[in-house]
């Protein structure tokens, strides 16, 4: 993704409008533009009911996404969405056989994409896609590419001294620097999700809040009172009494892991839950994950999870 | 050259003030010379659990406003002699003074004394930044209770931030209800705030009986308490004494607290 170039685009070709949408992996975001896009060309009286046809590139759509689309068109443009077609423009993808929603289940997507030729030589994978696209757009000089992955997630971004303390996610390579990291898909991994995370190494305490935007390992607790905050994924290796908050922008697909999960409250995305009385009696002795399963934050030991 | 320490604790009366009063006492009864000063300005109380309030003239905000000198407003104890006291004020309020003033006045008494203490009021505000403005170390009071825990939680992450070392002080520790699992134990607490055991002071009605008379309970030696605080002091010189098992009432509670 060339930062500039946005995410939805409606452009005519002939006799027909066609609905462009250059990456779909990050849906919620592809919502946002789209209906941003609708109210700023004042679409309701320009569009008048015309049909348009969805071009995505090559990437999958799934009747769930089409119809939240066609939704929003009908709503904010008053547009038809007709059908999905592939767009002569696109960006290399190979179209998994067995392509089943790109929502899937959370934390394991089950479409496995080759590196795109815009985002470089960083793994596609559903969950790394959008993270990568929000940091060309943010930051040029995206270090995800540069990185290796043990180095990444092993490095160490010291917290600035402030009782709400924010970590912003550093780039740590010079971006001169060529390409050089090792393509994940030799070693077979999949399901790759963050190929950026910052490591800090001290304990929360009440009051104290920290913000990320890639994911979060704190070697410590989070203590009643403190917020530990990502737009990522979230691991604790510690206690968690306090609140965490994962996939802060609209990654549902994001987990909170804790040794021992005793939190206030659990947030991800716009999911909300607080542990019920009993749970809070029986606490598991094992490290429990959280995540996002319809609509609902459910909380699984590691060893399930796992498998 | 003293060290000032600064007696805090986020929540309000969880005895920040008892503590103050009984370890100053404690340590100038050692042979140390020692000042204690009520930050608590405005709401001044460390002189009522002294025994001095009738003796006082001058004091914190005379000699910060240079109304006086120090000398002049410091106030000896009956009966210890190494002991004296800084009074607050009682018609002013926590914006009479700056933690830039507080700083140098410790700075000076420092000079004087081998421990200079600062009875902090509650909160995190004016008051509580005033007090840690000068100090050295810091001392955490916090009763084994959910909302004492917090709020020292939240004042040792603010300690932390101003570089202050603190160690941890339980007060009002019921023996039978952490036996009986209705009252967190000193480990319960130590899990979340992580950070030294300075003590445990047990509950004590002599506490409340000494405050009312103005003598510091430490002078009591049937007090549990008051024996506590002793021996907080003597750690504070350096001395390396075991946190005691409570064997006098029920050898029960020795496998509560012998591991400390």
């Amino acid at each position: 993704m060339n930062s500039g170039k946005s995410l939805v685009e409606i452009k005519g070709s002939g006799s027909t409008l066609g609905l462009h949408i250059y990456d779909i992996s990050f849906f919620a975001k592809v919502e946002k533009e789209l209906r941003k896009l609708l109210k700023r060309s004042n679409s309701k009286q320009f569009f008048q009911g015309a049909n348009i046809i969805l071009k995505t590139a090559g990437n999958d759509v799934s009747s769930n996404e089409f119809s939240k689309l066609s939704t929003i068109l009908e709503e904010e443009g008053n547009l038809h969405l007709i059908k999905t077609e592939e767009s002569t423009e696109s960006i290399e993808g190979v179209q998994s056989a067995d392509s089943p929603t790109s929502s899937g289940i959370p934390g394991r997507p089950s479409t496995f994409r080759p590196p795109a030729i815009q985002k470089s030589t960083s793994l596609a994978s559903e969950t790394t896609a959008p993270q990568i696209a929000k940091e060309n757009k943010t930051t040029k000089k995206s270090s995800v590419k540069n990185d290796p992955l043990t180095k990444s997630l092993l490095s160490a971004i010291p917290s600035e001294k402030s009782p709400t303390r924010k970590v912003k996610k550093k780039p740590k390579q010079n971006p001169a620097e060529p390409t050089a990291q090792p393509n994940l898909e030799l070693f077979g991994l999949r399901d790759v999700d963050a190929l950026d995370a910052c490591l800090i190494r001290q304990t929360l305490h009440s009051g104290q809040k920290i913000y990320s935007k890639s994911s979060i390992v704190l070697l410590g607790d989070v203590n009643g009172g403190a917020e530990i905050v990502s737009d990522n994924n979230i691991i604790i290796l510690g206690t968690l009494r306090g609140v965490a908050h994962a996939g802060l922008e609209g990654n549902y697909q994001a987990i909170v892991f804790a040794l021992k999960m005793q939190p206030t409250q659990l947030r991800i995305s716009d999911v909300f839950s607080r542990p019920s009385t009993k749970d809070h009696m029986d606490q598991s002795a094992e490290s429990e994950v959280a995540f996002v399963e319809d609509r609902d934050i459910v909380i699984e030991t590691c060893q399930k999870f796992r498998v | 050259m003293g060290e000032t320490i600064v007696v805090t604790s986020g929540k309000g009366g969880v005895g920040k003030t008892t503590s103050t009063a009984n370890i100053s006492a404690a340590l100038a009864s050692e042979g140390k010379r020692v000042v204690a000063i009520d930050g608590d300005i405005g709401l001044r109380n460390l002189d009522i659990v002294l025994g001095l309030e009738n003796r006082i003239v001058y004091n914190l905000v005379d000699v910060i406003k240079k109304r006086c000198r120090p000398k002049q407003a410091l106030i000896r104890d009956k009966k210890n002699h190494n002991l004296f006291l800084l009074p607050s004020s009682q018609v002013d309020d926590k914006t009479a003074v700056t933690p830039e003033e507080m700083k140098e006045l410790c700075a000076e008494l420092r000079q004087e004394f081998d421990f200079v203490f600062i009875d902090c009021p509650a909160g995190i505000e004016q008051g509580f930044k005033n007090a840690i403005a000068g100090a050295d170390t810091a001392i955490v009071v916090s009763t084994p209770e959910v909302s004492s825990v917090r709020d020292a939680d939240r004042v040792i992450g603010l300690l932390q931030h101003n570089d202050i070392p603190a160690s941890l002080l339980v007060n009002r520790v019921s023996l039978e209800m952490v036996e009986s699992g209705e009252m967190m134990s000193k480990d319960d607490v130590m899990d979340i705030l992580a950070i030294d055991l300075l003590g445990l002071i047990v509950e004590d009605p002599e506490i409340l009986i000494a405050s009312n008379q103005g003598i510091p309970v430490v002078l009591n030696t049937n007090s549990p308490a008051g024996q506590a605080y002793l021996r907080i002091a003597k750690r504070l010189l350096g001395e390396q004494i075991e946190i005691p098992s409570f064997e006098h009432k029920k050898g029960v509670f020795a496998r509560l607290f012998g591991r400390s």
